[in-house]
């Protein structure tokens, strides 16, 4: 029976792709598999995954046709998935030996759906140690209540899918799929899921996922039009928190980490090629007329004044096309808005 | 007199500097110690998944010599040995809890370290700050100028720098502004260690007077990108080729992540030639005793000044100009080594049947000490009389690689921009016409490229 079922989506990461499969050697085990998920890579990725399909115990390789995006390639590793345990890694990161076999015991031992793990983040020779934001280490608690308070940062804050493990449970409740096509931001609406449907949790210190900063080619570097999913992402937030038993409690802090990052895109709006800051501008006014306006009021009142007033200039701006519908593309052009 | 007991404590990062620590130890460098601590630090750039030395063929052949061996990058976990330094204020909890973690007590602790400039050895150093330092040097940076103005509280502790005679004759210059006293590690003792370790090695599948070529990594340090590096060993094979060798030996960098293209394996079938990739990592040297290859090629490796000066093997550099040209700033601390086996090794494409090298040993004193001057005229002021004289009398158009004329100007060394013309790099008119003139030259070369 296999125990671990490790997800590996991997997409031109040539340089890197050797030290994460080299990472995964040294956490094998016979009851442990590792589906390396090839998104349609375009350099010598699929060779590279090929050769550790044949070397590394537990390998399964999984290819797409065509490149879907971090989301879909690791609902297709999920689909695949026989452990009863799942975990995350993206293909230009790399672990500690013997983190998966820690980090086994530690959920077995703790008996809960899942567990959310500190991380080493690194650029080049210089790491950084990145906590969980919650204080309280090695006991079971139920998600749902770790999500507030609204002003401060929480546990669904820090969305890194593989800083985890997660029980086979929830992958057969439908919890542990992300949205198809999202480009970015993908764990955003998978971690508030998770926090609202999971039962029980707990998080733990450990330090054995190395998440690879200043990575050229990695999305958060890139000012493209990628970027923008965040507002597809954070919809989905908002829409399934707005259905929530406890919505009234629960949205407050969703509409404000929206508007946090809407303004930490506005805030550095000149890493943007033109075309894309101008359509950041519009889509985000947008959402921000979409969402709940009485709590997006409450939300903008208690920031600090410099990014209150960043969005309350840009909720300001005439945008006559704005009901068009996002999901299709359909968002408005410079033209219109202009 | 002190009588409390004495640990020395070796940090080594490679098989090759522990070698050369086990042969010194050998040869008595080291004042008797009722303790000697082996602390390895593996500085590749991902550690987790690089092998650590003590895990490599040979390495029991020298564990012998220390009473025990310790992990830097567990000790300061999860950080990066050459990322991480400890705050001065911090110093004291340190050397407290470190002196706990290794069971030192209050013994009186001597470090013996390599790279004394950088981390991971200078924060090694900053932790005991009472503990004299031997210095010792696994390669040719030895030659070259200190990288950079070493703290006075490190500087000072310093009394030796212990160095292998790569190049006969030639006293290093690291760590003269402390008035270090350099001592040669004698060459019988280190051969003697590295043929234990290469009995220790067991089987390695090598042809016999096969080419050997040496890989570098250099796109770990920004110099060339993963392509042009790939692109180099790819120009070691085919010079190697043109010289009439059909079988061919590559041992990839011991550091260097592992290999993702199959460039240097599609040239070999494009070539028709044998071509064995070492997938083990094992030390030059051995190889050098286990397959006495017909022919040894390299960029800047320090081994192919050991192949040649210690076994006596016919050696070839490549890249190297190249790299004079890329390294910057011209303080770069790679351009000592590169700029002594550009001068001292022949080049892959001399194709005569007694391929000569610029410079030998014993002359090539005067080019490493004006290239060390113009590297680091503040630390050395009192080479400049040396520096001028062999500028005014041996630059002409083959030693020109060696020095920039920007940096001799900017140092005011002969070969500089004559003075009555020093105006024109700062002048906008013709800065102006410059820009312009190289335009219209690119401008010309696109379109000759495009037709």
């Amino acid at each position: 029976m296999v125990k671990l079922s490790v997800i590996v989506p991997f997409y031109n990461v040539q340089t890197y792709a050797p030290d994460t499969l080299k990472s995964l050697a040294a956490n094998a085990r016979e009851d442990f598999e590792f589906l390396l998920v090839d998104d349609c890579s375009r350099d010598e990725t699929p060779e590279i995954l090929a050769r550790a399909e044949r070397e590394l115990p537990g390998a399964r390789l999984l290819r797409h046709e065509q490149n879907g995006g971090l989301a879909t390639a690791r609902n297709t590793g999920l689909d695949e998935a026989r452990g009863e345990y799942i975990a995350f890694l993206d293909g230009d990161d790399w672990l500690a030996p013997g983190y998966y076999p820690e980090l086994l015991s530690t959920i077995e031992e703790l008996g809960c759906d899942f567990v959310r793990t500190d991380h080493v983040q690194c650029t080049a020779r210089a790491r950084t140690v990145h906590r969980v934001p919650h204080g309280r280490r090695g006991v079971v608690m139920d998600p749902r209540e770790v999500i507030l308070p609204a002003d401060r940062s929480t546990s669904v804050d820090y969305a890194y899918a593989w800083a985890g493990m997660y029980h086979r449970r929830l992958l057969d409740d439908g919890v542990l799929h992300f949205k198809d096509g999202l480009r970015t931001a993908e764990d955003r609406p998978w971690i508030w899921r998770l926090h609202r449907e999971a039962k029980s949790m707990a998080v733990v210190g450990l330090l054995g996922v190395f998440y690879r900063r200043g990575v050229a080619s990695s999305l958060t570097q890139i000012g493209d039009v990628r970027q923008l999913d965040f507002i597809r992402a954070f919809d989905q937030v908002i829409e399934e928190t707005a259905q929530d038993r406890d919505a009234d409690l629960l949205l407050p802090k969703a509409v404000r980490t929206y508007c946090a990052i809407i303004s930490h895109h506005l805030g550095s709006i000149e890493r943007f090629e033109p075309q894309v800051a101008r359509k950041l501008r519009t889509m985000s006014a947008a959402a921000m007329k979409r969402m709940p306006q009485d709590v997006l009021k409450e939300a903008l009142d208690s920031m600090d004044v410099q990014r209150a007033s960043r969005l309350r200039r840009l909720r300001r701006r005439p945008s006559p096309t704005l009901s068009a519908p996002l999901e299709q593309g359909g968002t408005p052009t410079a033209e219109v808005v202009a | 007199m002190s009588t409390r007991p004495r640990t020395q404590i070796f940090m080594a990062s490679t098989l090759y500097g522990a070698a050369t620590l086990a042969a010194a130890l050998d040869a008595d460098c080291f004042a008797p110690a009722e303790r000697r601590l082996l602390l390895l630090s593996n500085n590749a750039t991902t550690p987790e998944t690089t092998a650590s030395l003590d895990t490599m063929p040979g390495f029991a052949q020298l564990r012998g010599r220390f009473d025990r061996v310790l992990s830097w990058n567990e000790t300061i976990s999860p950080f990066h040995p050459g990322g991480w330094s400890p705050r001065a204020d911090d110093v004291p909890l340190w050397e407290r809890h470190l002196r706990l973690l290794w069971g030192l007590g209050d013994d009186r602790v001597e470090l013996v370290v390599e790279s004394i400039q950088v981390n991971p050895a200078l924060a090694l150093a900053q932790l005991f700050p009472d503990a004299p330092i031997d210095v010792y040097a696994d390669g040719l940076m030895s030659y070259g100028p200190t990288r950079n103005k070493l703290d006075p509280l490190i500087g000072t502790r310093i009394s030796r720098l212990l160095h292998l005679d790569l190049v006969p004759g030639l006293t290093p210059l690291l760590l003269t502004e402390f008035d270090v006293a350099p001592q040669t590690v004698p060459t019988d003792a280190f051969t003697k260690v590295l043929a234990e370790l290469s009995d220790a090695s067991g089987s390695l599948e090598v042809p016999d007077g096969a080419a050997l070529l040496l890989g570098q990594y250099l796109s770990a340090l920004g110099i060339l990108t993963p392509e042009e590096e790939e692109e180099l060993h790819v120009r070691m094979v085919r010079g190697a080729v043109e010289r009439g060798h059909r079988e061919i030996v590559f041992k990839p960098h011991p550091s260097a992540p592992a290999r993702w293209s199959r460039l240097l394996e599609r040239e070999a079938e494009k070539l028709d030639i044998s071509l064995t990739v070492l997938d083990s990592p094992v030390l030059a040297e051995v190889l050098y005793q286990r397959m006495r290859p017909a022919l040894v090629v390299g960029c800047f490796s320090t081994a192919l000044l050991t192949a040649a000066t210690f076994y006596g093997l016919p050696t070839a550099r490549t890249g190297t100009g190249l790299l004079l040209e890329r390294l910057s700033p011209y303080q770069n601390s790679n351009r000592m080594p590169v700029t002594i086996v550009d001068a001292l090794v022949p080049d892959l494409g001399d194709r005569s049947e007694h391929p000569r090298a610029y410079a030998t040993a014993e002359s090539i004193e005067g080019l490493v000490t004006a290239v060390g001057y113009a590297m680091q005229h503040q630390i050395y002021p009192q080479l400049r009389p040396s520096a001028e004289r062999y500028l005014a009398t041996h630059l002409d158009t083959f030693t020109r690689r060696y020095f920039k004329r920007r940096r001799l100007t900017a140092l005011a060394l002969p070969g500089a921009i004559p003075s009555q013309l020093s105006f024109i790099p700062r002048n906008a008119t013709v800065r102006r016409v410059a820009r312009r003139a190289r335009a219209v030259q690119r401008r010309l070369k696109k379109r000759a490229a495009f037709g």
